[in-house]
């Protein structure tokens, strides 16, 4: 209600015109999509870790079998490839080769064969115990590690090994030692 | 006397400080953003040099604890040289090197010479990585192991 002699007031709506809400709209798309992008990224970082966490963690274990057979191994003998040992296990041992058996032999005189294989086609690592048929462990994407034309040598008074896992994301060189009882 | 009324114009949008205090809050954010990924890239890498450098230090042990006892290195030897990654480059689909780093041991020999010659091997890592996010941060960093005891015989 006016007062009398007061002039009339005009109501004028206040609010945003369109292109205002549109600018805001927009400043809010970018900052949505920057801050999404940013979460994503780092959800991808940790992603990756997580896998290259993983498969250097698989090598270690790897190397962790290579060293504790060899550590007990009363036997042992490097081949040059598979077939080379399956052909004769006597005649072909090999100073360094793709193919390592480790032997060891338990208290009740029963015998248990650790063998490690690498196939350069398929690029896999793998261990068995007892026979090519009981698989225990397996690795992936493995290459030779530069300046090694094996996967396992005997050098220095060592059995050694060297790979290197080619990862998606990372490239991860490994090895492992070992001496049986009888190189001591 | 009554004081003035002052109105101020139904159409007037926004004063100066209005968008000024709106881009403030808006580069916070950004500055917020950018740092937490900055702290999650170093946390991330931190994590895989350190795997990386447990990795290393594991490797060298053992051959220093297995290499037959006439074919130890000598004191001040390098080990090993190398570099803690090798992270994919996805613009040239090739490995980068980064972080390099060598291991050198320190060996200290007792009753050298006769049958109950002793060696205590220390190894020390040493590599260099990127100092960032915090600039207080060395590059350069060095890990002593225990030391460890190899008998002549």
């Amino acid at each position: 209600m006016h007062s009398p002699g007061s002039k009339p007031r005009i109501s004028v709506p206040g609010g945003f015109t369109l292109i205002e809400a549109l600018v805001a709209l927009l400043l809010s798309a970018v900052a949505t999509g920057v801050i999404t992008d940013t979460l994503t990224g780092v959800l991808k970082r940790s992603y990756i870790t997580v896998e290259e966490t993983r498969a250097s963690d698989e090598s270690e274990r790897f190397a962790s079998s290579f060293t504790q057979a060899g550590k007990s191994a009363t036997s042992w003998a490097i081949y040059a490839d598979r077939t080379a040992y399956l052909a004769d296990p006597v005649a072909n041992v090999a100073v360094n080769g793709n193919v390592l058996v480790f032997v060891d032999q338990l208290p009740d005189a029963t015998l248990v064969a650790q063998i490690f294989v690498y196939d350069p086609v398929a690029q896999t690592l793998a261990r068995y115990e007892n026979s090519l048929d009981q698989q225990r462990s397996l690795l992936n994407k493995v290459v030779f590690t530069t300046g090694n034309p094996t996967v396992f040598a005997q050098d220095l008074g060592l059995v050694q090994a060297h790979w290197t896992v080619q990862s998606t994301y990372e490239l991860l060189d490994c090895e492992a030692y070992g001496t049986p009882l009888r190189m001591r | 006397m009554q004081a003035p009324i002052i109105r101020r114009n139904p159409r007037a949008a926004f004063a100066l400080i209005d968008p000024l205090i709106g881009l403030l809050a808006v580069a916070t954010v950004m500055v917020g953003v950018l740092n937490f990924w900055r702290l999650a890239e170093y946390k991330c890498d931190r994590a895989r040099i350190d795997a990386r450098v447990t990795q290393i230090l594991r490797e060298s042990s053992d051959y220093a604890a297995y290499i037959s006892y006439d074919r130890l290195p000598a004191d001040g030897a390098q080990l090993r040289s190398g570099f803690l990654l090798h992270p994919l480059d996805p613009t040239t689909g090739t490995y980068k090197q980064i972080y390099p780093f060598n291991v050198t041991v320190a060996v200290t020999t007792t009753n050298a010479g006769t049958a109950a010659e002793v060696k205590e091997i220390v190894l020390t890592l040493t590599y260099n990585t990127n100092p960032q996010p915090v600039s207080t941060d060395s590059s350069r960093e060095t890990i002593r192991t225990n030391a460890l005891t190899r008998v002549k015989t």
